[in-house]
């Protein structure tokens, strides 16, 4: 799987971060940056999680394939 | 380890934030039994707070906004409405007769707007506008396509946040509050700063200690006192009545909410979380927060208690809140309404500001004005305060 960011919709609130440290942070200007976009089955819940935990809907995960 | 599960078939009422993540955490703290999530709405959950950002000016659709839906083992069954739970016999019923048995039962049926009828304040039949789910925003999208103005009754974080995008639109826009915008959810200093871009902007902020009316049936107007509001839409924003119909099996009464420990449980089978519970505020007094980050914390800490019981943490909220109104973006960790005045921890170049507030032991809130600050930031500098426990 891959998770991707909607900059336009991402607003920095930081939710995902707190959920998934390990796959994203907020650069020093408070913008989000992903470690990566690939996403392993070893941290698929967890990107899950922090998709859903998004107010706004800025993070998918979508196929690789897609 | 998460001990082998002590609780059996977990059901779960209410599909949305809560409930969905109340289903994940208990999956991903290792629970591998039977769970059934039962939702009243025929559309999967969505991002509630991205209702208002892109549906409202009609740029998106419904499939932008839907929560990732859930991957692990989960019998969903959505348009099914829970009428009735019995505690000795541990059992839901829904609308169609069908009884959920459950050895766990989760409680996140989340809140409805409250209507000025509800308040015994609108005349009888009188049609009444509010703003809540999906069908409300798709409506008032449509309406404001044809109107040009708006009279909206309540000044809290749905009405301001209503009022900033109409008057965003060219309408006229009227408030009508018994306090000053934003007062009690935020307190005077950040209340004063969004009145004032309001006013500046050409909201007409009406403050009267006489509660609004809702008159005439077809076409309604907010009575004040003697003073009539006119507007061609006019909008109900006066915060939500949690769902607890269902619930009279507990004794729930109906306006509260679902009063749980600091844990999320009403006893050790029963949990609840989002915007039907009332956790332990401070004083002693229950307390809904109905607001997203909310939703998460308390889903997350329901379910660990579902598993772990007394060994799992207690809520601990960062008690994280923002709203988007005027231009301004306002974010705040901490207790709130936050009495008295800030300090200015740090500018930005833009003209932001992060700022914080004390009482005598210590910090109690922050609030990032216009300013990108991380939530652990913000929350590093609300600390120590009892926070919202």
């Amino acid at each position: 799987m891959k998770i991707t960011l909607n900059d336009e919709r991402c607003e920095g609130y930081g939710i995902c971060v707190e959920t998934a440290p390990d796959l994203m942070h907020l650069d020093p200007s408070g913008h989000l940056v992903l470690e990566t976009e690939e996403v392993g089955p070893d941290v698929l819940a967890r990107a899950e999680s922090a998709a859903r935990a998004c107010p706004v809907a800025a993070l998918r995960l979508v196929d690789a394939a897609e | 380890m998460p001990r082998s599960s002590p609780i059996g078939d977990v059901v779960v009422v209410g599909s949305s934030v809560a409930g969905t993540t109340l289903v994940e955490t208990l999956r991903s703290e290792g629970y591998d039994g039977r769970i059934t999530l039962v939702g009243a709405e025929t559309t999967p959950a969505y991002h509630r707070p991205a209702l208002s950002k892109g549906l409202l000016s009609g740029k998106e659709q419904l499939d932008d906004i839907l929560l990732l839906p859930l991957r692990c083992e989960v019998d969903v069954r959505l348009g099914a409405v829970a009428r009735a739970v019995d505690r000795e016999r541990r059992t839901v019923r829904l609308d169609d007769g069908v009884e959920l048995r459950f050895d766990a039962l989760a409680i996140t049926t989340g809140a409805r707007a409250r209507r000025l009828a509800d308040i015994g304040a609108a005349e009888p039949q009188t049609s009444e506008l509010t703003v809540r789910d999906l069908a409300d925003v798709r409506r008032l999208s449509d309406s404001l396509t044809t109107s040009h103005s708006v009279v909206i009754v309540g000044a809290g974080l749905l009405g301001m946040e209503l009022a900033s995008a109409c008057v965003d639109r060219g309408m006229a826009v009227t408030v009508v509050d018994r306090q000053q915008p934003l007062m009690a959810q935020w307190g005077p200093h950040i209340s004063e700063l969004v009145t004032e871009e309001a006013r500046r902007r050409g909201v007409k902020v009406v403050v009267d200690r006489e509660g609004a009316q809702l008159r005439g049936r077809d076409h309604p107007v907010v009575r004040l006192g003697d003073r009539v509001f006119e507007g061609d839409l006019v909008i109900s924003a006066i915060g939500c009545v949690p769902n607890t119909g269902w619930l009279e099996g507990l004794g729930i009464s109906a306006d509260l909410g679902v009063p749980v420990d600091a844990w999320g449980r009403l006893d050790e089978r029963i949990v609840a979380a989002g915007d039907v519970a009332a956790f332990p505020h401070e004083g002693g007094r229950h307390r809904r927060t109905p607001v997203w980050n909310s939703a998460l914390e308390q889903g997350r800490v329901a379910a660990r208690a579902l598993l772990h019981g007394d060994a799992s943490a207690p809520l601990r909220s960062a008690g994280y809140v923002w709203t988007e109104v005027f231009g301004m973006t306002i974010r705040a960790c901490g207790r709130l309404p936050a009495s008295g005045r800030p300090i200015v921890v740090e500018r930005s170049d833009t003209g932001g500001a992060l700022l914080q507030w004390h009482d005598q032991h210590g910090p109690t809130t922050a609030v990032a004005l216009d300013f990108r600050a991380p939530i652990g930031r913000l929350r590093a500098l609300a600390e120590p305060s009892a926070i919202a426990i």
